[in-house]
């Protein structure tokens, strides 16, 4: 062999191959595309074998229902802010047959997104994710987000107390989303002043040491830069004014069709294309669901409530059963990081099925992503009780509440740890000092928005021991998600290493 | 379904074209779903009859708080107008004039929106101690009355300051006092002129 030869060998060894782009899209999207599924059409046997493998199609059941009371409900419903209510009446008391349709329009809604929740939770402990299916995950995800979408702006419509004010409190929240770069400006500042103390030279305006010192912060500026009324937009947007009128009527009720109906088109035209069946299980069990709603909406008739006043607020004022734990949530946390949670919930949930990358599908094999699951669903059914039986304080309970959502996914980071024999100690001590951090920083009220820089520092970031916990905090849930990638797939098996 | 070098950079053309429809396309769809901010060019045969009453100055004499903690709730209509789909709307904040005891520095009342800072609902005053512990999950010390928001339990006293003046929060996540009337007491009748700007409506 010549050096040339063996020279080219080398380089050929050596040549490091880079994927292609295209390569990438291939194995990346399409082939999960490739394996979508939308109501479990595609795991016709698990079916069989599996009871909890018929949500899928009872999902696409509820959903149907919905749609087809909904039809029956728009031709005599009247989107106006004068006759909204009185039209419910009519459907209530006049119409023929009007409450079973208004029943089961509720009760049809009420079992979709509890067929979501459920497939949800499914999809979880059975892996149905893995093997590059986490498309099928986000698929019944985005039917929960048009679930409740659909039914906030659903029970507007019906212009009722508890609906105008569920709707003011979900319209206003985003408007706090226009302090998020404030409050990061707040930490940079504190950073640097921090810096400044310790001796850093620095050329800022700053004020005086006799007034507290530390670099200036003009807050007009600061809003024209970092705000961009994102928060203040989507309000308007999703109102179509600054107050709740008819404008955001006739929104809503284009909206709750308009999603469904192109959810509906989407889907038609997916199971046109690919020849599956809809609804694989017997007609039997579907009417049997559809009778279970029919007589929900006999026993207990859909209830109107009084009609809407903008000018009084009830006292006891919950909100549609589903948005119970949020509504419990803001009440206890300030309402920035309350958004900050509201956004980061979904976007957890979403990125879930990326983090969890294992071959493992046992659900006792993933603990961290088993008590995660179960830290959920405890604080919201947890949060939904306290509410109901209005038992909760809202002074003292939040250090509860964390410390046991915390331990609750600490549990799974243990057991986590004695499935593998790979672990860096200092990593776990690390994690654990900063749930500690999570429980010690005490989330209360505090006001602080819009004063002047000496104040929010002293106030906020130092005051009782309670700095940076909002920081702490938004990380917290994003740590969660780091764990499981963490301490889920590296290193090898116990199991592996001692048959060897 | 395959994806070939050949379809990626088709697409990548694809994006500049595409890029520019979208962000043609996209704006003016925002500006159509943002409320409109002036008044609308509208023909004359669709302008509604009824326009809205104008805006009054609002007043109240001076007598009708003869007590400590007397308090009075009014609706107070908004200079500024809206334009909607039906034409012109003007926005009625609810408010509330509470007669207190000095605090140095200070009016002898309060004139506050009922507007609640936090999220928006329209938030109560509660002169019974009883009720604010049972209700909304506070217990004012004795004689120390308050305001309080029924949606997430929000207690506002109006003897305590922050950077905002009166009104400080003393439970629930409320991130300060509440939006303010500026009013005068001129000849034994308060005036109620305007409402303290920004805030949640």
């Amino acid at each position: 062999m010549s050096a040339e030869v063996k020279n080219k060998n080398l380089v050929e060894s050596i040549k490091v191959k880079l994927p292609s782009i295209d390569d990438v899209i291939n194995k990346v999207v399409m082939a999960r595309l490739k394996n979508i599924d939308f109501f479990d059409e595609t795991y016709v046997d698990k079916v069989k074998q599996n009871i909890w493998y018929k949500l899928g199609p009872l999902q696409w059941l509820t959903w149907i229902v919905t749609i087809a009371t909904g039809a029956f409900l728009m031709m005599f419903y009247i989107p106006t802010a004068e006759q909204a209510y009185s039209s419910i009446g009519v459907i209530q008391e006049s119409i023929p047959w009007g409450w079973l349709v208004r029943g089961m329009h509720k009760y049809g809604a009420d079992a979709f997104i509890i067929m979501c929740t459920l497939k949800l939770y499914r999809q979880v402990i059975c892996a149905d994710y893995k093997g590059k299916r986490e498309l099928n995950f986000w698929v019944c995800f985005f039917l929960l987000l048009l679930g409740f979408y659909s039914g906030l702006s659903g029970y507007l419509l019906i212009w009722n107390q508890r609906a105008f004010w569920a709707t003011k409190v979900f319209a206003t929240f985003p408007g706090y989303m226009d302090q998020f770069g404030l409050n990061l400006a707040f930490l940079g500042a504190t950073i640097v002043n921090k810096l400044i103390e310790w001796g850093m030279p620095s050329s800022l305006p700053s004020i005086p040491v006799e007034q507290g010192g530390g670099i200036l912060l003009d807050m007009k500026l600061l809003n024209q830069y970092i705000n961009f009324n994102v928060g203040m937009t989507t309000q308007q947007i999703l109102l179509g004014g600054s107050a709740i009128g008819q404008a955001t009527i006739t929104r809503f009720y284009s909206m709750h069709m308009a999603l469904s109906t192109i959810g509906l088109i989407v889907v038609e035209l997916y199971f046109y294309s690919n020849k599956k069946k809809r609804f694989n299980l017997p007609w039997s069990e579907g009417f049997l669901v559809i009778a279970m709603i029919a007589a929900a909406a006999m026993i207990f008739p859909a209830e109107s409530g009084a009609r809407a006043n903008p000018a009084v607020t009830p006292l006891p004022i919950l909100s549609d059963w589903y948005f119970l734990a949020l509504y419990q949530m803001y009440k206890y946390i300030e309402p920035v990081l309350a958004t900050a949670v509201t956004m980061l919930i979904p976007a957890t949930v979403l990125f879930m099925p990326f983090f969890d990358r294992s071959d493992e599908t046992k659900i006792y094999k993933r603990p961290v992503v088993m008590c995660v699951s179960i830290m959920g669903a405890i604080n919201a059914l947890v949060f939904s009780i306290l509410i109901i039986l209005n038992i909760a304080d809202i002074n003292t309970d939040p250090p509860y509440w964390v410390f046991g959502s915390v331990m609750i996914v600490a549990v799974g980071v243990y057991l986590s740890q004695k499935q593998y024999a790979h672990i860096d100690r200092w990593k776990l001590m690390f994690t654990f000092t900063i749930f500690q951090l999570l429980y010690l920083s005490r989330i209360h009220t505090m006001p602080y928005f819009g004063l002047p820089l000496e104040k929010v520092l002293g106030e906020t970031f130092f005051a009782d021991g309670s700095w940076g916990r909002n920081w702490i905090f938004y990380g917290g849930f994003f740590l969660i998600m780091f764990v499981v990638w963490l301490f889920e797939n590296n290193g090898p098996k116990i199991s592996q290493e001692s048959s060897k | 379904m395959n994806f070939d070098r050949r379809d990626f950079v088709k697409g990548i053309l694809a994006i500049p074209v595409v890029g520019t429809i979208a962000a043609v396309f996209a704006s003016p769809f925002v500006r159509y779903l943002k409320p409109s901010s002036g008044p609308t060019a509208t023909a004359e045969i669709f302008k509604r009859p009824d326009k809205p009453s104008p805006v009054k100055e609002i007043s109240f004499d001076i007598n009708e708080f003869a007590g400590t903690w007397d308090f009075k709730y009014f609706m107070f209509q908004e200079s500024n107008k809206e334009y909607t789909s039906v034409g012109e709307q003007i926005k009625t904040i609810p408010g509330v004039v509470v007669r207190t005891p000095d605090l140095e520095g200070y009016p002898n009342f309060v004139v506050f929106s009922r507007v609640c800072p936090h999220l928006g609902c329209v938030f109560n005053y509660v002169p019974v101690e009883a009720e604010v512990a049972a209700g909304y999950n506070y217990t004012p010390p004795p004689g120390q009355k308050v305001f309080a928001c029924p949606c997430h339990l929000s207690v506002y006293d109006p003897m305590q300051l922050d950077t905002k003046g009166r009104g400080k929060v003393v439970s629930g996540p409320a991130p300060r006092s509440p939006f303010k009337f500026i009013f005068k007491v001129e000849d034994g009748r308060i005036f109620i002129s305007s409402l303290e700007s920004g805030g949640i409506s």
